[in-house]
């Protein structure tokens, strides 16, 4: 029992990590079916954002709510000028987020330098779980992962907003016809998708290194979660997350890490071969 | 007009001309007839994007403040130095490419830098064959033995064999390996395991990581498992920082030593290396008249407050080392320039260097701590060794 409870965290740690990081691409790609591959960007955009915070004296739980509302403002300016001119074009849309990507890289990198970025995550210490220790902070990160995740799946299944867009997602003439703006609905969820990429870059910070091309890391598996849990359907991702990282974590215990991933990716690939729509298609 | 009055057996014999009339130039003559007053021409290659992106820019400001001295001071027997910078995306095609148009394009006469050990196998893989000098200025896992490459950084029994028979006289008898998956970390272990074994000691496990690691929990766990006397990290670039934040939130109560930890992580977290030992061949700390010019001029070029690590300390050694070389040799002709590289001597900010006769420089070994200000105390100065590569006589 003592072995199982540090892995039973760590499996739940890796899968709240592919959480938060899919879940905005969830919408991005997975609804709107646009291939952004400056994804990684937005959640470096939110770690920076949190940086900023902290050098002016603010702190993590105020960098938490900012940093959503910068992703926001970013994504929907993007969404605006560059990304709604791509819709109907997926090659584009690689072309123009690729280029994207590789710009804010370099602007953050031009404004902060090199150097990773100094941050503090709340809950230094560790707790003990039926005799292990286990860093407290990951049990924070599992659980609001988790509450973010619950958070979208209502947005989506119960307000006005996820109604629309869903809506104009299944026939965007069909919804137009009956009163949805489905301009204004697309800037949004874009923007919506940008601001959880950069909560989850909020999240991330304290686990892991700050720099300009920390977004690089998650973008290929952020992908792949979204893909092997089910483009197109927000629960899709919880599927994705949890096999990809439940699997990861249990084959690294048994073999060695880099294998492991190899394995998992031939897994994800195996799946997709019989269930090509996802395992929780929408 | 010009269809009509050049025929193909014109054009071929133009082209055999110029052909001819190159060979003659870049072959029929001394290297130092045919450009004697024109500036020489250095590549500078390594990772300012991608892994080791927080290495690669104190490395290029070292190569850069070097090159400004000697050129300040009336360049290489009177020939300036001008200098290409090109990224190797810390990636082996990248590393490839470029160090091909810095030899074809550029025609560089040498080319100086790299981090990651996959670059330096990767650079080599061109260089060499060329017969193109190329040094290197990492610490890393030796065992080349190529007449066109020299390394300004600490192989093994420069850095891990004197590391380890101080850990094991003070931290115990057993360790644990954590690095990332490549070359540098999987035979660095090789010696680190041969060194424990030679001090009666034992590694009892080793972990390797693919780039871009973000849970290093199970590592970890298995870590504890083991219970070694201290763990020895050998994780590269950006993911270092990723595994000191997490191994400090993990609780662990062994020591942790990293021969990859330098100043450049320690200014940047402080708290993360504070605690943790390494062994470089250089330390900022260290309190020599050399170094401290050196510290000056790089303050006034770069900012006071930025961070030197000894990566940077040995691109500018191998800046001045092929300065003198080529005087030596009076001429920047590559074969001569290597034969030159092995007879001259530089009173580097870590002491006076030279290369040993299998091309590796010998230098210092100081076992170090980090304090909670991101500098180093020494805990044991192991002075200037010899490098040792088996087999190795050039």
């Amino acid at each position: 029992m003592e072995s199982f409870v540090p892995f039973a965290l760590n499996a739940l740690t890796l899968i709240s990590i592919l959480l938060i990081v899919s879940i905005g691409l969830a919408i991005i790609f997975g609804l709107m079916n646009v291939i952004n591959l400056a994804h990684g960007e937005f959640i470096t955009i939110g770690a920076f954002t949190l940086v900023a915070i902290q050098a002016v004296g603010g702190s993590f739980w105020l960098a938490l709510l900012a940093a959503p509302a910068v992703g926001y403002a970013i994504g929907f300016a993007l969404e605006k000028t560059l990304v709604v001119r791509v819709y109907r074009n997926p090659l584009h849309a690689i072309l123009v987020t690729w280029g994207l990507s590789l710009i804010i890289q370099q602007v953050i990198q031009l404004i902060f330098g090199p150097a990773p970025q100094r941050v503090v995550g709340p809950f230094p210490g560790f707790v003990t779980i039926a005799g292990a220790n286990y860093p407290a902070y990951r049990l924070f990160l599992i659980g609001f992962a988790l509450s973010v995740f619950v958070g979208v799946i209502l947005l989506f299944k119960k307000s006005r907003f996820g109604l629309d867009l869903r809506a104009s997602i299944q026939s965007t003439e069909m919804a137009s016809v009956m009163g949805v703006n489905a301009d204004r609905i697309n800037a949004q969820a874009f923007a919506f998708g940008a601001a959880l990429a950069a909560l989850a870059g909020v999240l991330l910070a304290p686990l892991t290194a700050v720099t300009a091309y920390m977004g690089i890391n998650y973008l290929a598996r952020s992908f792949f979660v979204v893909l092997v849990g089910g483009a197109g359907s927000i629960s899709g991702v919880a599927a994705g997350s949890g096999i990809i990282g439940g699997l990861e974590t249990a084959l690294s215990y048994q073999i060695p890490a880099t294998v492991a991933q190899a394995l998992v990716l031939i897994l994800a690939i195996v799946i997709l071969r019989f269930r090509p729509r996802g395992i929780l298609p929408s | 007009m010009i269809k009509k009055t050049l025929t193909r057996r014109q054009t071929l014999g133009t082209i055999g001309l110029g052909a001819t009339a190159a060979a003659t130039a870049t072959l029929g003559m001394p290297a130092v007839l045919r450009a004697s007053n024109g500036p020489i021409k250095l590549g500078f290659l390594s990772g300012l994007t991608g892994l080791e992106t927080i290495l690669g820019e104190t490395q290029l400001n070292c190569f850069k403040l070097a090159v400004s001295e000697i050129n300040d001071a009336g360049g290489i027997a009177g020939r300036q130095i001008d200098f290409v910078v090109e990224d190797d995306q810390t990636t082996t095609r990248g590393a490839i490419e470029k160090a091909r148009k810095l030899i074809a394009e550029d025609e560089v006469d040498a080319t100086i830098g790299l981090i990651a050990s996959l670059t330096h196998v990767a650079a080599r893989s061109v260089t060499t064959p060329a017969k193109k000098l190329l040094i290197y200025t990492t610490y890393y896992e030796g065992e080349v033995c190529e007449r066109y490459f020299f390394s300004t950084g600490q192989i093994p029994n420069q850095q891990i064999v004197p590391s380890v028979d101080w850990l094991t006289a003070n931290e115990g008898k057993t360790t644990y390996v954590i690095g990332s998956d490549y070359v540098w970390p999987r035979k660095s272990a090789e010696a680190v395991k041969a060194a424990m074994e030679a001090k009666g000691g034992a590694l009892l496990g080793e972990d390797f990581v693919p780039f871009g690691t973000q849970d290093f929990g199970p590592v970890f766990d298995r870590v504890k498992a083991a219970d070694p006397d201290f763990v020895w990290v050998m994780v590269a670039g950006s993911d270092l920082i990723t595994c000191l934040k997490q191994y400090q939130s993990f609780g662990f109560k062994q020591q942790l030593f990293s021969n990859g930890l330098d100043e450049l992580f320690s200014f940047a977290h402080p708290e993360l290396t504070a605690g943790t030992i390494s062994n470089q061949a250089y330390f900022m700390n260290l309190d020599t008249g050399k170094n401290r010019a050196f510290k000056k001029a790089y303050g006034e070029m770069f900012g006071a407050d930025k961070p030197i690590n000894a990566i940077g300390e040995a691109a500018y050694d191998a800046v001045h080392l092929y300065k003198l070389a080529v005087e030596k040799a009076g001429t920047t002709e590559t074969e001569a320039v290597i034969d030159a590289l092995g007879e001259v001597e530089f009173d580097a900010p870590q002491g006076k260097v030279g290369f040993a006769a299998n091309n590796v420089m010998r230098s210092n070994s100081i076992l170090a701590r980090g304090n909670d200000k991101g500098h180093w105390d020494t805990i044991d100065n192991f002075g200037q060794i010899d490098p040792l590569v088996p087999g190795c006589s050039l």
